[in-house]
């Protein structure tokens, strides 16, 4: 199977429906798609732990950047939903999962692609939001906003090479 | 049984204890990476089973199961994994994995497949 990583929205399309697959079987609460864009949404925060956040790289013939940005209630929903882990601030658990999000999510991504020639990186994950996050010049990703238990999610995917 | 569970994400290695647990498995040794499972498994000596991820940081999974096995150790191994394309699983069992399990999983087939690659104790 060869390669697809011929634009972002091509891209974008395949982590979206990762997403739907990972939260769907490790998860209880649906998440749903709601828009993409290639501006900024507006409510991204800067603020330390109203969002945190999962950046990750596949590395190929193309190069592609995905970080996905839940905000804090979501990321706590998830880490409930996949381990009943209960709390009522981001501590060291929901950090994981967040991670472990991340790697779920890309390496299923990964496989749609077409990934043999593909090699994923280990996650990173910021405490902080797309709101924080400075994007250089000649790079402009593609954002998408969903809705996870009523809470926000963003993805922005960047492809380039 | 013991079991030696590999992954260097801890909320994993939390999922998979909980599946162990549920079944006759009440001692499950862990690791963050393949050097301190190596470490952990030693001679080998009380291992019934490894459980291991692929990508870790220091040793990854496939080098794990590459380095038991090159050593002469029989012992059942198990790898659950994002890793899902045709040539990682082939290598995988090549290296020697007796089972394969890509995440995002069904709790009910980590469980079955946990079943199915561990003996059963005549007690349980």
């Amino acid at each position: 199977m060869t390669s697809c990583l011929d634009t972002d929205t091509e891209v974008s399309e395949v982590v979206d429906s990762a997403m739907a697959e990972v939260i769907g079987m490790m998860g209880s609460d649906p998440i749903e798609r709601i828009e993409s864009s290639r501006e900024s949404f507006g409510n991204e925060s800067t603020e330390k732990d109203s969002q945190i956040s999962v950046i990750m790289s596949l590395s190929g013939e193309k190069k592609v950047s995905i970080c996905i940005c839940l905000a804090k209630q979501a990321a706590m929903l998830w880490a409930r939903n996949l381990i009943d882990h209960e709390t009522e601030e981001i501590d060291q658990t929901v950090v994981d999962a967040v991670g472990e999000l991340g790697n779920m999510v890309v390496g299923s991504a990964k496989g749609r692609l077409g990934g043999t020639g593909l090699s994923m990186s280990l996650p990173s994950v910021i405490r902080t939001g797309l709101g924080s996050m400075e994007i250089p010049s000649g790079i402009d990703p593609l954002r998408t906003r969903f809705e996870f238990g009523g809470h926000d999610v963003f993805t922005m995917i960047s492809v380039s090479g | 049984m013991k079991v030696l569970l590999v992954d260097d994400s801890g909320v994993m290695r939390k999922i998979i204890a909980r599946n162990l647990n549920s079944l006759w498995i009440d001692d499950v040794v862990e690791a963050a990476d393949g050097v301190e499972a190596l470490e952990a498994f030693g001679d080998g000596e009380g291992i019934d089973l490894v459980v291991t991820d692929w990508n870790m940081p220091n040793m990854n999974g496939l080098d794990l199961v590459k380095t038991i096995r090159k050593n002469g150790h029989k012992v059942p191994i198990m790898m659950v994994t994002t890793e899902s394309e045709r040539e990682q699983v082939l290598a995988a069992i090549q290296a020697g994995v007796n089972d394969y399990l890509v995440k995002p999983f069904d709790q009910d087939m980590l469980t079955m497949k946990l079943e199915r690659v561990l003996p059963k104790p005549s007690n349980a």
